[in-house]
């Protein structure tokens, strides 16, 4: 049963997706009856699902929220910003249960009190509205369905609604009413109140009971009624409904009169008397008449009861009331012995949840139907392998041999290539997966700072791999909240400037070469060289002869150093200790970059430049001690040969001068944790390599290789292990391992480690 | 059906028409368990084309959903001609009212069962209402 949790959770995501841009669609058109369906059906298809599940507090939730939009839908419930607002928040918590169960298997601990507090708030929303409606069952008296609210969607046993009103002169009698109250086991809920207003005072009678105490109880029936034996005739005992009530084996007098038989046999009979009963349309009476012949017919054989089977075939031909007659007599006959309960039990479906869950991703069928094709053709190819060495075995010129042997390779480089490729294609997911998150982001944040934002969206078809598009959320959601914090200014500031008031923002993504280029663009005060350049030297970034040599493009570029946040106070939505160096750090992460363009008074944007696939990486190989190991070129500045002598020790480190710059040092060996092995020879061999904006040199073995290759992501064991940037299959067939300068790096700054190891 | 007593031998054949593909793989993994064979239909009226084209022993019907509802899909079976009319059905719902309940009837409903179903409830009255033993 994993594939239908997972199954659930994928619809669930989609749902809860789509169901927030018709939320917010209609925050902006109310009337727009086609969307109010459209959310109703979301919710209502959330909350069918939900319920194939054990989630009691969730399912409460999303038929409350179902009840609300159904009144929304009817035209009884105004669709207005509180309405929109709490569906919004149901299905943020969705969204958030959704994952809990996905990583969990579980609710989070919270779903509970969360769930009942939004149920509440739908619920109190209906009842201000012109229907107001009591919970579920009209057959619920007021006292106990008041009792009853705050429980309501809370799992737990059957529970059982008691309304003890004591006689007026029952202290006189030896009553107690509390002290019975009190011995009502299961105890959920008590609520005493007058049972009449009370007298005005010079009339009252302090020695008359004038209470009416409610309560609710868990507890089996039999034992509540035990307690008030004795003042049975002041006490009204209703069934509550449970959350998961079911109510399925319809309880009418008839079931109930019926248990020598199966509850269900007899249900789906007392039901058919029900069905005959019902006033349908003249051309389906036959139609029904006939189907609750065969329905009697088949469950009464399928007890075991031919004879009234027959009974029933006989009595059909007769008419309905013939057939009605029958059926009765036939509950009646059996209705003997006793067995209170009228056997209906449901708590839903538990499904057994998988341990860990599985990622899916869904493909386009074209795809996969050109990556069977290649590999058809591969196959064709390899067997033109066996035909040259037939030819090679029959002794054929080594000359001719070799250029069909080329050729081959060819072909099969050829198919390879477009194998690889059509493999990447598989994880192309289009960015609209992130930027239709955006809207909700967007509205959120406008509001939150009180101000009027247009998004609007470009290019979201253009697809990158699945890896950069997940992780593309976050730094994009930093630099929109930016934009709609510092960027745009507020109202009155446009008007002055002759702006709209609505401010605009932009998201948009084009495909550049082989990477694509996802910018946020806003319209508003745009970024001061000026301001950027004193901030800088004010919090000691830069020097100020630095700065004062730097055109203003670069003085912009500033924004994304460490420690330069622009924000004139830290604002509750951007302003959170993460500056824009963590989206250039998010950027650099994915193999990308982010450039800023600005001009003062119209506007900024800001492009995160991102590769478009996880494609083949050029790896350098180099050996320290007997091992071998990777880096990617792109970190590599240079591989240069220095004598030791110009190596010098440096505070508890070694450093050198390359090109005027002080360079640190250190020993790939050492920093991979290797005790320290004598220095050998004159030179030393530095691979000098950029990282996290620093220039270290590594100082390595030897230099192996280049390699061109597909570097796997680390897993199991070394994806723990800091450094380790992922493997590769050399050609030989060894796992490479392919280090992150960066993570050396970090590691490197704690010199305690490497002796610890 | 038939009319002698003996129980049916041949797998007993239900149509599921409900517009939650969710639903409909739990309740297909369910009546297959049970022994059941099971076609889907999205909403009434390919409920209705499943139903002239195929010969079923039991109907489970949802009531909300698009294009034709469990009502007016019912409505029309009971419509139609024998042995067609008289197929049983099971309506699902995930409204406990009164009101819900008789809407079912009249339109030809043979049971009504309240969402969420578990399975044991759910085998339990498609056994009953096909003939097979529980």
């Amino acid at each position: 049963m994993n594939d239908l949790l997972e199954q659930f959770l994928d619809e669930t995501r989609e749902l809860v997706q789509s169901a927030t841009e018709d939320l917010l669609a209609l925050e902006a058109a109310p009337d727009d009856t086609e969307a109010v369906n459209r959310v109703f059906r979301a919710f209502h298809t959330l909350k069918g699902s939900v319920g194939l599940f054990d989630f009691p507090p969730w399912f409460s939730l999303l038929h409350a929220a179902e009840d609300g939009l159904s009144a929304a839908r009817a035209g009884t419930l105004a669709v207005d910003a509180a309405l929109i607002d709490l569906s919004l928040e149901t299905l943020d918590a969705t969204g958030r249960w959704a994952d809990a169960v996905e990583t969990e298997g579980t609710l989070p601990g919270t779903a509970d009190a969360e769930g009942s507090v939004l149920a509440g708030r739908y619920r109190s929303l209906l009842s201000s509205g012109p229907e107001a409606r009591a919970m579920d069952a009209s057959a619920l008296p007021g006292w106990a369905s008041r009792l009853a609210e705050p429980l309501r969607g809370v799992e737990g046993r059957p529970r059982i609604a008691v309304r003890y009103q004591p006689r007026s002169d029952c202290f006189f009698s030896g009553d107690d009413p509390l002290g019975l109250v009190r011995k009502v086991p299961g105890l959920l809920a008590v609520s005493v109140e007058p049972a009449a207003p009370w007298s005005p005072d010079e009339e009252f009678d302090a020695f008359a009971c004038n209470l009416a105490i409610a309560l609710i109880s868990d507890a089996p029936r039999a034992e509540i009624e035990a307690v008030f034996r004795l003042v049975g005739d002041q006490v009204t005992v209703v069934d509550l409904p449970t959350a998961t009530d079911q109510r399925n084996a319809s309880g009418g007098t008839i079931s109930a009169s019926a248990p020598a038989m199966e509850p269900v046999v007899a249900a789906i009979l007392a039901e058919q008397v029900r069905v005959l009963a019902a006033a349908g349309e003249a051309q389906t009476d036959a139609g029904r008449l006939e189907a609750c012949a065969r329905s009697v017919m088949n469950t009464l054989r399928s007890a075991g009861r031919s004879g009234d089977a027959d009974r029933c075939g006989q009595a059909l031909g007769s008419g309905p009331d013939a057939l009605r007659a029958t059926i009765e007599a036939i509950l009646t006959d059996r209705s003997n012995a006793a067995s209170p309960t009228d056997g209906e039990e449901d708590h839903g479906a538990s499904e057994p949840l998988g341990g860990d869950a599985v990622r899916t991703l869904r493909v386009d069928a074209a795809r996969v139907d050109a990556l069977v094709a290649l590999v058809g053709e591969l196959v064709v190819a390899r067997n033109g392998l066996g035909y040259l060495a037939a030819r090679a075995e029959a002794g054929e010129d080594a000359g001719m041999l070799a250029r069909a042997i080329r050729e081959a390779d060819a072909n099969i480089g050829r198919l390879s290539t477009s194998l690889h490729r059509s493999a990447i294609s598989l994880r192309l997911t289009p960015l609209s997966s992130v930027f239709r998150r955006f809207g909700r982001q967007v509205r959120d944040a406008a509001r939150g700072l009180g101000k009027d934002v247009v998004l609007v969206v470009e290019g979201e078809a253009a697809e990158a791999d699945k890896g950069i598009v997940e992780n593309l959320f976050e730094p994009l959601l930093h630099v929109v909240r930016n934009a709609i914090d510092h960027g745009l200014e507020d109202a009155v500031n446009r008007r002055q400037v002759g702006k709209p008031e609505a401010g605009r923002i932009c998201l948009a993504a084009e495909q550049d070469g082989n990477g694509i280029v996802v910018s946020v663009s806003d319209d508003g005060r745009g970024i001061d060289p000026a301001f950027i350049r004193r901030r800088v030297v004010d919090r000691g970034l830069l020097q100020p002869e630095a700065v004062a040599s730097m055109d203003d493009a670069a003085v912009t570029e500033l924004i994304f150093a460490p420690g330069f946040s622009t924000a004139e106070s830290v604002g509750a939505l951007s302003g959170r200790g993460v500056g824009m160096d963590a989206v250039r750090a998010a950027a650099a992460r994915m193999g990308g970059r982010v450039s800023v363009e600005s001009r003062v008074g119209l506007g900024t944007t800001i492009r995160l430049h991102l590769p478009q696939t996880i494609a083949l990486a050029r790896i350098m190989v180099v050996g320290a001690g007997t091992e071998s190991y990777g880096i990617a070129m792109d970190a590599v500045v240079e591989v240069v040969r220095r004598p030791r002598t110009c190596i010098h020790a440096v505070a508890g480190g070694n450093a050198t001068v390359l090109r005027g710059r002080t360079v640190p040092v250190f020993r790939l060996v050492e920093l991979l944790g290797r005790r320290d092995r004598p220095l050998d020879g004159d030179d030393a061999l530095l691979l000098v390599v950029r990282a996290n904006g620093e220039t270290i040199a590594v100082e390595v073995d030897r230099f192996e290789d280049h390699i061109d290759t597909v570097v796997r992501p680390p897993a199991g064991l070394v994806g723990s292990v800091a450094g380790v940037g992922g493997t590769t299959l050399l050609s030989d067939g060894r796992v490479l391992l392919v280090l992150d300068p960066g993570g050396i790096l970090a590691d490197a700054s704690v010199p305690a480690r490497a002796e610890d190891r | 059906m038939s009319d002698t007593g003996s129980l049916r031998v041949e797998a007993p054949r239900v149509l599921v028409v409900d517009d939650g593909a969710l639903v409909r793989m739990y309740y297909r993994g369910i009546l297959e368990r049970a022994g059941f064979v099971v076609d889907e239909a999205l909403n009434g009226i390919e409920g209705l084309e499943r139903v002239l084209g195929a010969t079923y022993d039991l109907l489970v019907v949802d009531v909300n959903m698009p294009k034709m509802d469990g009502y007016s899909f019912l409505r029309a079976v009971r419509g139609r001609e024998p042995p067609i009319r008289s197929i049983p059905s099971l309506m699902t719902s995930t409204e406990a009212a009164d009101g819900d309940r008789e809407a079912a009837r009249i339109a030809g409903a043979n049971f009504y069962l309240v969402k969420p179903l578990s399975e044991d409830v759910l085998v339990a009255h498609a056994r009953a209402l096909v003939g097979s033993r529980p």
